[in-house]
């Protein structure tokens, strides 16, 4: 006696329509091609994610009230030991400006590699095994996580905060689910890519003429399609535009990063222009002085910062501008992928520190007049804080600071993101919370 | 029952798919202390489908009335491209920066730079229009360079690549994905609709 079947979850055949392989005509669409996608990626998106955690610990999250999304590192463990360097002083610069480039970059491939796997997620049955599952919910974290990653990122760049959310954490933890989703996803693909590779050879494919391209051979749940279309454009033509995309996309970072006149580069760029007609101070800025909420007069003539720690001290703009003048050429590094190198002149805070007879500034909480917004405070490590270029600036390129730029004293220093180096400074805390963090 | 068979893949697998859910629920348990954690959720989601149910028909009908409009010309074979290669890459800039383009953000932005973003569609457009002028540039160069070509080669008169209306006749044995050898005699035809069988 024959045992009935059990009964199948799925019906054998699929849906018409894209669940069938016959809906997919594209001659390009195959393992190949998408192995090659997703090593172009790769590298990219290890770059844009270990220099996105390079400028989450540039933060030095673990002091004061640093941390935008509290003070937990992974799982309470606290990694911050591994600090953030303070040489060469454009580091920071070159991190965030490499993070926001490889992320522009990566766009483009990422849009041609989800075109690429389009008829995955119609793939039937739907669900075949307990792995095949976990595979499918993976892709929740993958797909989802990319593009949640990217388009925060996207439009934290440009100002544009159509959620409701707070924009660091999400982009941080969503980081965290989409390389989750993307180390699982490399176990059970780098295989079949790199099996790809040895048969197709790694840009063999890339040599046909569109007259000579020819379809992936299709197997049943293959990506290469079972009734192509005739080829309209080459593989190389397809590779060619993407990487041009990638290129432009990225050119519009690079020319903010670097500045000077290719800052003209990135004609979409956000920080494509300087900042006023004015010379010695046209250059970029995070935040204009209309929208500190500032009062004009709180920043005259009767302005003082407030040192804070040992004897303590109000020192007007004049009398900071008596002390001893040091110069430094540091970069203004902005977390949104723009910087600019700029000369600038003003006290030392390791001097300033002395004035109230403290050996050394240690651990340094500097507060802006500003009243609001989560970085109108920055604390610096005692290392930052004592380095010989981090100054309580004065000047820019040997003339007065200007509103935007922070005017009366703003705080530069080497290494330090750009929203670290607080303007419109007010007070100067010293020794906050003793000298046992990393430099 | 071996794991193979009842999960449906070697432990590798099951150990590293693990391993990244652990660190994913990690990183939603942290979220969940955050601000608007449902809010957060949500966007991942529709983050998920953003591409296949939105992006993907859209510009997979532009793609289609290109062919179609293509077709209805009698174009060469690849003429498209000089028109799609631009579209996809004005495109490209057009979705990365729209935030600006469409002034989206224009009061944070002048908040925050100063400067207005009215300034953005206009040098959109202007990009878009130099690369819609370059492509075009590139085909009326190989437009002349095919009527050239028919001109001092009269053995192959239907011989034109990129340019006028031609055949797709293949001169050379297929790259890549067809690795059977091409005979001279063979019939070429036959051959680009009926991929010879893969030797594998």
């Amino acid at each position: 006696m024959r045992l009935p079947k059990p009964p199948q979850p799925w019906p054998r055949d699929p849906p018409p329509g894209p669940f069938r392989d016959a809906f997919w005509k594209s001659p390009l669409r195959g393992a190949w091609l998408t192995s090659l996608l997703g090593s172009a990626l790769l590298p990219l998106i290890t770059i844009c994610a270990v220099t996105g955690f390079l400028s989450h610990l540039a933060y030095h999250p673990e002091l004061g009230d640093n941390s935008v999304f509290g003070q937990r590192g992974i799982l309470g463990i606290d990694f911050y030991w591994i600090g953030y360097p303070a040489n060469p002083a454009w580091i920071y610069a070159f991190t965030q400006g490499t993070h926001i480039a490889t992320g522009l970059a990566a766009i483009p491939i990422l849009i041609a590699k989800l075109w690429s796997v389009m008829p995955r997620l119609f793939e039937w049955p739907p669900l075949r095994s307990p792995a095949h599952s976990i595979e499918r919910l993976s892709l929740l974290m993958l797909v989802g996580g990319s593009i949640f990653v990217f388009l925060s990122g996207l439009w934290n760049i440009q100002n544009w905060y159509p959620w409701p959310f707070n924009f660091v954490a999400s982009h941080y933890f969503g980081a965290i689910i989409f390389l989750a989703g993307l180390g699982f996803h490399l176990v059970v693909k780098l295989p079949v890519a790199l099996r790809e590779f040895r048969s197709r050879g790694l840009v063999r494919p890339l040599r046909a003429s569109l007259a000579e391209t020819e379809p992936e051979r299709h197997q049943p749940g293959s990506l290469a399609p079972a009734d192509p279309a005739p080829a309209t454009i080459s593989r190389r033509g397809l590779i060619a535009t993407i990487a041009a995309g990638s290129g432009l996309a990225a050119l519009m970072g690079i020319g903010q990063s670097l500045g000077g006149p290719l800052r003209d580069l990135a004609l979409l760029g956000p920080r494509g222009r300087g900042n006023s007609g004015d010379g010695t101070n046209d250059f970029p800025v995070n935040k204009t002085f209309a929208i500190s909420g500032i009062e004009q007069a709180a920043t005259g003539p009767g302005w003082r910062v407030r040192l804070l720690g040992g004897s303590g001290l109000e020192l007007s703009r004049e009398q900071l501008l008596a002390m001893p003048q040091t110069s430094a050429s540091l970069p203004i590094a902005c977390v949104e992928g723009w910087s600019s190198t700029q000369e600038w002149s003003g006290v030392r805070l390791a001097d300033l520190a002395s004035a109230v007879g403290l050996d050394s500034p240690g651990q340094t909480l500097v507060e802006s007049l500003q009243l609001e917004g989560s970085f109108r405070q920055a604390t610096l490590s005692s290392g930052q804080a004592a380095d010989s270029r981090t100054i309580l600036a004065l000047k820019v390129n040997g003339a007065d600071l200007s509103a935007d730029h922070g005017f009366p004293a703003r705080v530069v220093a080497p290494a330090v993101p750009g929203l670290h180096c607080t303007k419109w400074v007010g007070s100067i805390s010293f020794n906050q919370g003793g000298g046992d963090e990393p430099a | 029952m071996n794991l193979r068979e009842r999960y449906g893949a070697g432990p590798l697998h099951l150990i590293s798919s693990i391993a990244a859910l652990s660190i994913a629920g990690y990183a939603v348990f942290e979220m969940s202390g955050q601000s608007a954690p449902i809010g957060f959720a949500i966007w991942f989601v529709a983050a998920a489908l953003l591409h296949d149910i939105f992006a993907f028909p859209v510009y997979s009908l532009f793609g289609l009335l290109a062919g179609k409009a293509s077709a209805r010309l009698d174009t060469a074979a690849g003429a498209v491209n000089y028109v799609r290669v631009p579209a996809i890459l004005s495109a490209l800039v057009g979705f990365i920066w729209f935030p600006l383009i469409l002034g989206l953000s224009s009061e944070r932005y002048e908040g925050a730079s100063g400067h207005s973003s009215d300034v953005f569609i206009g040098r959109w457009l202007l990009l878009s229009a130099i690369l819609f002028g370059l492509s075009g540039l590139a085909y009326a160069v190989s437009l002349r360079r095919s009527a050239g070509a028919a001109l001092s080669d009269d053995s192959a008169p239907a011989r034109r690549e990129t340019g006028l209306r031609g055949s797709n006749r293949r001169r050379t044995a297929p790259v890549g994905f067809a690795t059977a050898p091409s005979s001279a005699d063979a019939d070429v035809r036959s051959e680009a609709t009926n991929p010879p069988p893969d030797p594998e």
